[in-house]
This record gives C-alpha cells, sequence and structure tokens, in this order.
C-alpha cells in the first residue's frame, strides 16, 4: 500500500506547479497590450470606427446634400474639399467608411460562422463529410471571386444593392479560408484525449464540436477574421470601384475611388482621400491580426534559436541582491572570475577533490525573471564517473543539463562557472560552442521520436554527425555507423541504416541515440530522462546499452531522472535536486544506504517496487 | 481461466474472446501484414470494488481493449458484458445509462482536460451531459475528494502542475458516481514521487465508495501496487492472468518474467548484480504464443 500519509496532506511533495495565476485569456491580452505595433493599428482602426460612427451626427453637411462649392480644393469649410456636384468629401467619406466598415464587418461574420460550422463538421466527422466539404472549398476557390460577386451583383441589383445583399455574397464566396483552417486544427484536436473523455461521459458531437473544439479553434479563428476583415474591405471597394458594389447616391470608400478616378489629375484630392483611408484601415487590421496571433501563440514568432543564451553578472552575492531581470546578455565578461573560488556551502563535495575534474559547476544560478530555477548549485564530475542528478519535475535538474552545454532557453539569464578540462565555459559565443558540443560534451534527451530529424535516413544523420569533425567517405561512415550500431545492440544494422526514424520502435531510436552521442567519443555525455518515455522493459534494455555504450568509451556521464531507484545500477555518484538546490550529494552505495537528507529519504520509500506488500494485497 | 476470486453473479464486467483487427492503410500494406491482430481473444472479468491491473508494453493491445470496452471502438468479434448486458447492443437509454457506469481517466493530464474550460466547468460537464442536477456530485465535494482546494474550481488546467491535474481528472470521472472507472496509463506521465499519491489517492477512493478500476500500465510496479488481480498482455493476448501475488510468485511467461526483472530496485547492490539484458532474451517470435484463433477472418 502507499503511505497514506501522502493522500491527507498532497503538499508534502511539491509537485511542480506552473506559473499560477490569471487565465488565458488574460495572460494574451497582456502580451497583447505589450505589441507595440499591434496596439497602434488597434488605435488607429478605433480612431477611425469611432469617426465612422460619431462625426456624421456632428460634420454639417450631409453625405448627398449639394452645397453650391463646386469642385473646391480642400479648405477651412471642407477639409476634404467637394466634387463636382458641390458634395462634401469629408461627409461622402465618413459615410463611404461606414458602409465600408458596415459591409466588411458583415462578410466577416457570415465567412467566419459558414467557415466555422462547415470546418468543424469536416474535421469532426472526417472521411465522407471532410472529402465533400473539402471538395466544395475547391469548387469555390477556382471561381475568380470577384467576377463571380460582381456578376451575382448584378443579378440582385434591380435598382442597386443593399449592403446586406453585397455582404452575403461576398461572405458566401469567402468562407473557405477559415473552413480550411479550421478543418486543419480541428483533424488535430479530435485525437486529444479531452475529446475521448467527453465522448465516453457520453457527449454527442454536436457538444463536442461546439463545447470542446469550437473554443480550442477560437483564437485561430480570431486571428483569421481579423485578416479576413481587411480582404473583405478590398473586396468591397475593388466591387464598388467595378461599379458591381454600393450603388449611387450612396457610397463607399471604393466607389468613391471610382468616382475620383477620372479626375485624378484635375482634382486629385477626390481620389487620395478615400485611397489613404483604405490603405489606413487595410494596414491596421493586418497589424491588429499579427499582433493577436502573435498574443494567443508567442512562439509563432520566430527567435534567433542560434543566440548566446543570456547571463548574469558576477556570482551569488550581487545575483541575489537584485533579479537579473531583462539584463541584456553580457558576453564580454571577463571568463572565469569565480572559477577557481571554492564555494563554502557546497553539500557535501570534498573542496579538497583531485583539481583534474572533467567538469567543474561553480555557484551555478538559472533565474527566469526573479524566480531562481537553479539556485547557486555547485557539482564537480570526474573523469569517467557517472554522476546522476536525481529531482522531481521543476527542481532545477535539466536546466542544470542544459546549462553545461549552453543550451538554456531564452528567457533564462544564467550565472556562475561552468569549467569543462580547464577551459571556462559560461560565456562562449555560438561558433565558440560547437568545438564542445557534441563533439566533447555529448546529450542524450528524453523523448527519442523528436530528437530524430524525421526526414533523413539513419545513416544520413551518422554521416552528417561524423562530417562536423573531418570528411568522411561514404563507405567509412556507413562502416563506422554500422560497428556503433552493433555496440548499442542493434540488431541488423545494416538495414537500419536506410531506414526513417519513423520506422523504428521508441527503444530502437534511443539506441540510435545512444550511438549517435557516442560518435565523437566524447569525455562526457549528459542524457537527460533518456528513459522516461519508454515502456519498463525497454528501459531496463536500454540502460542496459547505455551503460555498455559508456564504459566502452570511458566518458563520464550526468544522468538526470526523477526516478531514484533507476540510478541505482549506473550511477557512482548521485545528486539529489531539490527547489533548484542540490539537498545532498554522495556515493551510491552511502546514498542507497544511509540517505542524508530528509528529501532523499522521502523518494527512496516511495519508489514503486515488486516486494512483499504486492503479494499480501489480495 | 485463472485467479477467479468472486462468484459469476457478482460480476461488473466480463470481457470474452474479444477480437479486434486493423487493416493498415494501403500504403503500409505492401511490405506489412494485411491485417494486423491488435486483440487475440481476449478474455476476463471484473468485480465489484476489485482493481484489475493489466500491464503490457507499447503495441501490446492494452490500449485497443480499453477503447473497446469503452465504447470508443467496435469489436471485431467477442463481448464486453457489463452488469450481463452485452454493451454493444445497448441504444437509447440503456445506453445512457452505461455511460454513467464506467468513467475514465487518460494517461496524459495536459491533454485529457479541456484547455480552455475552467475547472468548473469540466466537473459539471459530465452531469450537464446526461442532464442531471440531484444527485450529481457537486464540484466542490469532488475536489474535496481528490484533496484539491475550492478555490481551483474557478481555475484552468494549465495553471496545475501534473498531478494536480490528475487529480481533476478522477474527480471528474467520479463525478456520476461509477460502478467502475478504467484508468489508462494514469501515472506513467507523473514523477515517481507524485505516481506514489495518485496510488494512494485511488486506494483510498476505492475504499470509501466501493468502485472497481481496470487499471493498465506498462510498469508491473506501479500495476501490482494497487491491483488485486494482475493480468499480462503480449502481443494481443492475456499472456498471463491471476491474483497479484501469484503472478509475480510464480510467473510463468517469459515476458512477466521480464517486467519482473525490469523493475529497478532501490539497492545498488543488487542492481550491479543484475546480468545486462541489452536485448529481449527469448524467441519473440513464437515467444509460445498459439496463433490468434481468427488469424484468418479476414
Amino acid at each position: 500500500m502507499p503511505n497514506p500519509e501522502l493522500v491527507k496532506d498532497p503538499a508534502l511533495l511539491t509537485d511542480a506547479v506552473p506559473e499560477a495565476g490569471s487565465s488565458k485569456l488574460v495572460v494574451t491580452f497582456g502580451r497583447f497590450i505589450r505589441h507595440r505595433v499591434g496596439m497602434i493599428a488597434l488605435a488607429v482602426l478605433i480612431l477611425v470606427i469611432l469617426a465612422a460612427i460619431i462625426m456624421p451626427l456632428l460634420w454639417p453637411y450631409g453625405y448627398s446634400e449639394i452645397t453650391p462649392d463646386l469642385s473646391q480644393s480642400p479648405s477651412l469649410e471642407h477639409p476634404m474639399g467637394t466634387d463636382t456636384l458641390g458634395r462634401d468629401l469629408l461627409a461622402l467619406v465618413l459615410r463611404g467608411m461606414q458602409q465600408s466598415l458596415l459591409i466588411a464587418f458583415s462578410v466577416t461574420v457570415i465567412a467566419c460562422v459558414i467557415g466555422v460550422v462547415l470546418g468543424v463538421v469536416a474535421g469532426y466527422f472526417g472521411s465522407f463529410v471532410d472529402a465533400t466539404v473539402m471538395r466544395a472549398v475547391d469548387l469555390v476557390l477556382t471561381l475568380p471571386t470577384l467576377a463571380l460577386a460582381a456578376f451575382l451583383g448584378s443579378l440582385v441589383a434591380g435598382g442597386g444593392v443593399s449592403w446586406l445583399g453585397l455582404a452575403m455574397v461576398l461572405g458566401s464566396l469567402m468562407w473557405t479560408s477559415v473552413a480550411r483552417l479550421v478543418r486543419g486544427v480541428v483533424l488535430s484536436l479530435r485525437e486529444l484525449p479531452f475529446v475521448d473523455a467527453a465522448r465516453v461521459m457520453g457527449a454527442g458531437p454536436v457538444r463536442i464540436m461546439f463545447r470542446h473544439l469550437v473554443p480550442n479553434v477560437s483564437d485561430h479563428i480570431v486571428v483569421a477574421g481579423t485578416l479576413m476583415f481587411g480582404v473583405a474591405i478590398l473586396a468591397e471597394s475593388s466591387l464598388s470601384f467595378l461599379g458591381f458594389g454600393v450603388q449611387p447616391p450612396d457610397t463607399s470608400l471604393g466607389l468613391l475611388v471610382a468616382n475620383a478616378q477620372s479626375a485624378v489629375l484635375t482634382r486629385p484630392w477626390l481620389f487620395y482621400f478615400p485611397g489613404l483611408l483604405i490603405i489606413t484601415i487595410v494596414l491596421s487590421v493586418n497589424y491588429v491580426g499579427e499582433g493577436l496571433r502573435d498574443a494567443f501563440n508567442p512562439r509563432s514568432s520566430p527567435t534567433n534559436p542560434l543566440a548566446t543564451p543570456r547571463r548574469g553578472r558576477g556570482g551569488k552575492q550581487r545575483a541575489d541582491r537584485r533579479p537579473v531581470t531583462g539584463q541584456r546578455s553580457v558576453t564580454d565578461r571577463k571568463p572565469s572570475t569565480n572559477a577557481n573560488a571554492v564555494d563554502g556551502s557546497t553539500v557535501d563535495t570534498d573542496p579538497q577533490a583531485p583539481a583534474k575534474a572533467l567538469i567543474k559547476v561553480t555557484d551555478l544560478s538559472v533565474r527566469f525573471g526573479s524566480q531562481a530555477a537553479v539556485d547557486s548549485i555547485s557539482l564537480e564530475i570526474q573523469p569517467g564517473e557517472v554522476v546522476a542528478l536525481v529531482g522531481e519535475s521543476g527542481s532545477g535538474k535539466s536546466l542544470t543539463g542544459l546549462s553545461l552545454v549552453g543550451l538554456l532557453p531564452n528567457n533564462a539569464v544564467g550565472s556562475g562557472s561552468v569549467v569543462f578540462n580547464g577551459d571556462e565555459l559560461s560565456d562562449l559565443t555560438f561558433g565558440q560552442w560547437r568545438r564542445y558540443r557534441g563533439r566533447r560534451i555529448a546529450m542524450i534527451l528524453q523523448d527519442p521520436s523528436t530528437t530524430l530529424n524525421p526526414v533523413l535516413t539513419i545513416g544520413a544523420q551518422f554521416e552528417d554527425s561524423m562530417r562536423l569533425s573531418a570528411p568522411v567517405s561514404r563507405t567509412e561512415a556507413r562502416r563506422r555507423t554500422i560497428e556503433l550500431m552493433a555496440s548499442v545492440a542493434i540488431k541488423d544494422a545494416p538495414a537500419r541504416l536506410d531506414q526513417y526514424p519513423h520506422q523504428l520502435s521508441g527503444g530502437m531510436r534511443q539506441r540510435i541515440a545512444i550511438a549517435l552521442a557516442m560518435v565523437h567519443d566524447p569525455d562526457l555525455i549528459i542524457a537527460d530522462e533518456p528513459t522516461t518515455a519508454l515502456d519498463v522493459t525497454v528501459q531496463a534494455q536500454v540502460m542496459a546499452t547505455l551503460a555498455v555504450a559508456r564504459e566502452r568509451t570511458g566518458a563520464a556521464m550526468l544522468f538526470i531522472t526523477h526516478d531514484l531507484a533507476l540510478v541505482a545500477g549506473i550511477a557512482d555518484r548521485v545528486a539529489v535536486m531539490y527547489q533548484g538546490k542540490i539537498v545532498e550529494d554522495q556515493d551510491v552505495f552511502s546514498l542507497f544506504e544511509a540517505p542524508r537528507s530528509d528529501y532523499t529519504r522521502k523518494l527512496l520509500s516511495l519508489a514503486p517496487r515488486i516486494d512483499g506488500k504486492a503479494v499480501e494485497r489480495q | 481461466m485463472s485467479g477467479q476470486t468472486h462468484a459469476e453473479g457478482a460480476e461488473l464486467l466480463r470481457v470474452t474472446d474479444l477480437v479486434k483487427h486493423f487493416r493498415p492503410p494501403r500504403g503500409a500494406r505492401r511490405d506489412g501484414p494485411s491485417v494486423v491482430h491488435a486483440l487475440c481473444s481476449v478474455s476476463f472479468s471484473v468485480g465489484p470494488a476489485e482493481t484489475l491491473g493489466i500491464v503490457g508494453e507499447s503495441g501490446s493491445g492494452k490500449t485497443t481493449l480499453l477503447r473497446t470496452i469503452l465504447g470508443l471502438q467496435k469489436p471485431s468479434s467477442g463481448q464486453v458484458l457489463f452488469l450481463g448486458e452485452d454493451v454493444a447492443q445497448r441504444r437509447g437509454k440503456r445506453a445512457r445509462a452505461l455511460q454513467r457506469e464506467i468513467s475514465v481517466v487518460f494517461q496524459d493530464p495536459y491533454t485529457s482536460l479541456d484547455p480552455r474550460m475552467t475547472v468548473a466547468d469540466i466537473l459539471a460537464e459530465p452531469a450537464q451531459i446526461h442532464r442531471l442536477t440531484a444527485g450529481s456530485r457537486t464540484a466542490v465535494t469532488l475536489l474535496d475528494q481528490v484533496r484539491l482546494p475550492a478555490a481551483s474550481l474557478r481555475k484552468f488546467p494549465h495553471e496545475f502542475s501534473g498531478g494536480q491535474r490528475q487529480r481533476i481528472a478522477i474527480a471528474r470521472a467520479l463525478a456520476l458516481d461509477p460502478k467502475l472507472i478504467v484508468l489508462d496509463e494514469p501515472v506513467s506521465a507523473l514523477d515517481v514521487s507524485v505516481q506514489a499519491e495518485i496510488l494512494a489517492l485511488l486506494n483510498e477512493l476505492q475504499r470509501e465508495r466501493q468502485v472497481s478500476y481496470l487499471f493498465v500500465a506498462h510498469d508491473l510496479a506501479v500495476v501490482a501496487d494497487i491491483s488485486h488481480r494482475v493480468g499480462v498482455m503480449y502481443g494481443g493476448q492475456m499472456v498471463e492472468l491471476g491474483p497479484t501475488g501469484q503472478v509475480i510468485t510464480e510467473a510463468r511467461h517469459p515476458y512477466t518474467r521480464e517486467l519482473l526483472a525490469a523493475v529497478p530496485v532501490p539497492d545498488p547492490q543488487v542492481e550491479r548484480a543484475k546480468p545486462r539484458m541489452l536485448q529481449r532474451q527469448w524467441p519473440t517470435e513464437t515467444d509460445g504464443l498459439p496463433p490468434c484463433p481468427h488469424g484468418d477472418v479476414l
């Protein structure tokens, strides 16, 4: 039986809680507010819309009102001038904006409704329904939208098209992009367990589609709808320009541009004001859309993956005193200011340890804003030694591993020193890192299904890696690859060379990843939860393979895991991490026999094991 | 069938000769088999307030088995009886009733909760679907049962840790007072320390509410920790089924023995003395399995 105490008090163990606080919408809104271009565009857009609504009420001239001032250029009385009939252009433009915005808005709503409904139905039901909808999409896409809209518009037009008629015509032609988008997202969403969970509860298709799927596509819909608004303004303008849209005496921005066309040289103001407005509206709509997209999905905006991670200044004391939030990267810091300082507070590491440590981490911290995820830890690995770093998620163990190869996430700030074979690593540039990564320090990551390149054969991935150090012939590369694969107990290695990662099982992929790590005979292997994604039996095989491969090359290893029991067979020394600190660091035999920290004892007591308990329980 | 510990009449779930085969998509069929047998004549039963653990590796058919029991897939042949009634034959009202009796907790707590719903909405959904107001438990009671504070109600799933999300999923599974909860690898995505919490919680809930579990996982140590009886699946067949202690002490199938050997022991001396198995040590092609009885149906 598991420890009943745990049921009473789950807080006994800190299961990592992600950034607490507000709902997703609030977070998104906050991100949008910080998006400068998006906010400016939104302000412009709101201004334009407010102007279109309020100004006609205040402006002394009506849009159909004919004044005695014919064809006047802009003046104080008529800020945008007047047209040939003597109508005030500002009044006309305001009316045109009203009409254009109203039509564009209706088009967007109509197109989004049609697109969302058809898209979600197609994506959810799939097969025949999907095929039908997608053929309809193809069909609509083959139609020249404007020509057809013009044709339909002229049919409807007895004495002029109403804005609603025009919106319906355009909307029924513009839904395809939304439908495709929604279908695509729904296709991937419907495979997720929460949809299955709803189905098991007895939810019908309508509920699943509109209660679960549509809300989860909503951010995509908002962005697509915004962008479509811009397209709709342009489409309406083009149609009116061609004379199939809004009919005089009513007007729209497109119609105003059309009317001004003949007078562009003599009375250019008639052309420029409505034209500039169209550009302004469409541009701001697009920037708002872009801002929304970035806000909903911050990862969609590209960041430079080669950027050197940010570094905090100085060591422990200074870092502790003031948060290093927003600090710019400091790459010119003199190396190893504190590399030789022995941190007295280091838990259980011998300060007189042999000076030839392969890697020596001193006072390493990793911060996100003011929060320290790794809190000035120190750690040494001797050549050929296997050190296990054990901790639960959120303990900072993976960040520690990433720090050793300079691969911290972009929003993290690291500080402290990492000395590898006597060289300070913490301030290297991307180019300098290449001497170490993969060659001297190799890394094996958790998920073998994403760490191998899906479009390259296994052989090609080995070849690429080998070419990093020296040119190598195809046959030589294959020979060495087969050798490496045999060393990680892959049966039938020559046949695997030409296979792609998806043709292999998870265990096989992780063996390949191990073999890849061995290509350059590294001095240090960092294995970050290499077996967590695998079945237990495969885990045992991969662990044995890893041990054998490591022994063959004599490399040192940092083995990162959440499972203390797993490291009993492979580690020489175990460091236990808890809330960013190393709470215990001693050799494997003493640790399992006499753990010093309470946290280690707790971890030990929790490891699931097969023993008397299970046999008794019946 | 070995390990039958309860009387026939008291059975909650009975699965008889369940077979499921898939036709691989045309592209994959060229060099592969024309039919894949995910389940080969699987039979077992679950009694009231009992936990049956099912262990198997990926590809052993355990997920297919669950999906068939949950009605997410139709079996190729064989029956799933719940309280003596064929699940596949139920229609209308009886089918709705069944949905209230069986609920599910999935492996990945990050994707099994709708990210756009608050915890309150998530917990209220089962009752809404079945248009129940009285009799359904209030969300606060449910949260209390899984030891989460009532303040969680207004939060969204992403604000919780993996272990807490799995508690929410368990609370949702309890909402309609089911007789059977199907647990599909409910702790494999969690840290060892959190696994223990969730297993302890499940045990306690079973004692309080007399609910049965069908607990599926790939880790025999986890399954043994919570199950009264254990079934071992390999290659679409149930190669071993019996009381937990018996399966552990008298393992007959080589896969069961491999599973036992694979459980890491938190003792360096023991671990280092273990023979290193780089590969599966027993022949996997014939491995003592009878041929799938419906092998040539399609």
